[in-house]
């Protein structure tokens, strides 16, 4: 296999009149945790599809785990896992009988489905439940039980469209803890979309922004929020007058200015050398309680890149 | 042989997906166990013999078994699609033409299946009953007939239905235009009556009526080998991933 679990090379699909995915090109390392962000109607979905040969492209190529997605479609399914937009839980059916399906779809013998069925739903803690007719579970317990299926059959790729949907969050936790587990324990590629930019900060080695079809960035976490602007000093105390802030305006190195609830946001341009700046606001005055500097955060790299987009 | 497997693996989710089709496995055993309870002891018995003598009612459990199976290849198709399982079912390795016949054969064998079941146990309530020191058996060539034509009915309603639920959202819009396409299909012999002029129409009804009940049987039996050929043929075209996820 490739180093690349996923390549893709102007890949585009048009629906109609509608360009879903357009001219997209990235590539996803294998046996890491790739974050596939993008607002609603982005066409995170579609490219998913299109990923797992479900749709043909219209034009561009895609490669997953070393097979073309238009012609071994096939052999890209066989290992590959995927949780996608809705839980797909046989909602009539028990959960052991939902694993069980997907055992046999993915031809485990039966004492190696008896066996992982019991691990995964003790691991997800519903294994006293296993027998109870699905349908009659909660949102969390069917996202949980859609997880351990797409997982199962120990699959190379895993796809996971908003995985911790409806999870409280000490299952969230727990679902982050397996996922960062199955990339560097299991070196499995997980392939996942999230509108949680926490969690795909934590999770993710890269991420992939996508608006409208079209990449808007990709790079590492730390990389994307560089993107959205230099460090950021953050004074919280008192004293800020309107002088000090027109001043602070008026120096080259200093992008933006504002200021709200007893604190000073400072957005830096360039190197990112603040102690100046700290000195200045206090020799006029300013009542500093604290200083913080660091980063924006990857969800204002994200409202940005979008925003970006749209302009 | 992987073909094989993976057929009967998507039967193996169906039936149960069939019998528990109004909710628990439970509830659907017990619904199960109360048709054959009716159609296969009760109704045989408040009959007697007459029941294993005339062919009228081998062709009313046709009937009755294909109304019972006829939804649930809706259920099958566009209630996985309402449900949003399907797409799930469609990213995995099944093929199109397993996941298709997995869920085809599924339902031919739950309609079919019960017409055997129901015809076997109804002879054998009879025969039990109503004891006369001889085994009563149905009239080999009806009894032949009528599971052939049941076989091939249910064939053809399940790939109809593939169709209908190829098209249809939710169970419900599935089961109304399946509705409508029976009608259609009923309509056609009165449209035909009408639409054929007199001199043929005469020379159809002469050929009907000078051949023999054999020769009708055979013909019947060949159109309605036809129609399930074409219409499978048509759900084969039809049933693909990417006309699946889109629709």
């Amino acid at each position: 296999m490739s180093e690349m679990a996923i390549r893709t090379v102007n890949l585009t699909k048009d629906f109609k009149n509608v360009r879903a995915v357009d001219g997209l090109s990235i590539e996803a390392p294998a046996g890491k945790v790739f974050g596939f962000l993008g607002p609603n109607g982005s066409g995170k979905t579609t490219t998913i599809h299109l990923l797992l040969g479900l749709l043909g492209p219209t034009s561009g190529s895609a490669e997953v785990l070393g097979f073309d997605t238009r012609r071994q479609a096939d052999e890209i399914r066989e290992r590959s896992g995927a949780l996608l937009e809705f839980p797909g839980v046989y909602e009539r059916l028990s959960a052991v009988d939902n694993l069980e399906f997907y055992g046999r779809v993915w031809k485990m013998s039966a004492s190696e489905r008896k066996e992982r069925t019991k691990e995964l739903l003790t691991h997800i803690g519903l294994w006293e439940r296993r027998t109870e007719t699905v349908g009659k579970w909660s949102r969390g317990m069917k996202q949980k039980l859609a997880v351990a299926r797409a997982i199962y059959h120990r699959p190379s790729l895993v796809f996971l469209d908003e995985p911790t949907a409806g999870f409280d969050p000490v299952a969230a936790a727990t679902l982050h803890d397996d996922i960062a587990s199955l990339a560097s324990r299991e070196h499995v590629t997980v392939f996942l979309t999230t509108h949680n930019l926490a969690e795909a900060e934590k999770l993710c080695s890269k991420i992939a922004v996508i608006n409208k079809g079209k990449l808007a960035a990709i790079g590492r976490p730390d990389e994307l929020r560089s993107k959205a602007g230099g460090p950021r000093l953050e004074i919280i105390g008192g004293g800020f007058s309107d002088a000090l802030i027109t001043s602070l305006r008026a120096m080259p190195e200093v992008a933006e200015v504002s200021q709200m609830d007893g604190r000073l946001v400072i957005e830096v341009r360039g190197d990112g050398r603040t102690s100046h700046l700290v000195k200045l606001i206090a020799n006029s005055g300013g009542e500093i309680e604290e200083v913080r500097k660091g980063k924006a955060s990857l969800e204002e790299a994200f409202l940005s890149l979008v925003e970006e987009a749209k302009t | 042989m992987i073909i094989l497997h993976d057929v009967l693996t998507v039967m193996w989710k169906e039936s149960r997906e069939i019998i528990a089709i109004y909710g628990s496995l439970k509830g659907g055993i017990f619904r199960y166990m109360l048709i054959i309870g009716i159609f296969g002891i009760y109704i045989p018995y408040n009959i007697g013999r007459g029941f294993a003598e005339n062919p009228f009612y081998l062709l009313m459990y046709v009937w009755i078994t294909m109304i019972m199976g006829v939804g649930t290849v809706v259920d099958s198709i566009a209630g996985e699609r309402e449900r949003h399982t399907l797409e799930t079912l469609l990213a995995s390795r099944l093929s199109d033409s397993t996941i298709l016949f997995g869920k085809v054969l599924s339902t031919v064998l739950n309609g079919f299946g019960m017409n055997v079941i129901l015809i076997v146990l109804g002879l054998t309530v009879v025969n039990v009953a109503f004891w006369n020191g001889q085994i009563t058996l149905y009239p080999m060539e009806a009894f032949a007939l009528v599971l052939l034509v049941s076989l091939l009915i249910n064939i053809f309603f399940a790939a109809l239905g593939v169709l209908v639920s190829l098209r249809a959202q939710t169970v419900r819009q599935g089961s109304e235009m399946l509705l409508v396409a029976l009608i259609g299909i009923a309509a056609v012999p009165f449209i035909l009556f009408f639409v054929i002029p007199n001199d043929l129409k005469k020379k159809v009804l002469d050929a009907i009526v000078s051949t023999s009940l054999t020769g009708l049987e055979v013909g019947a039996i060949a159109v309605l080998t036809i129609m399930c050929l074409i219409t499978l043929y048509i759900a084969m075209l039809n049933f693909r991933r990417d006309k699946l996820i889109l629709d």
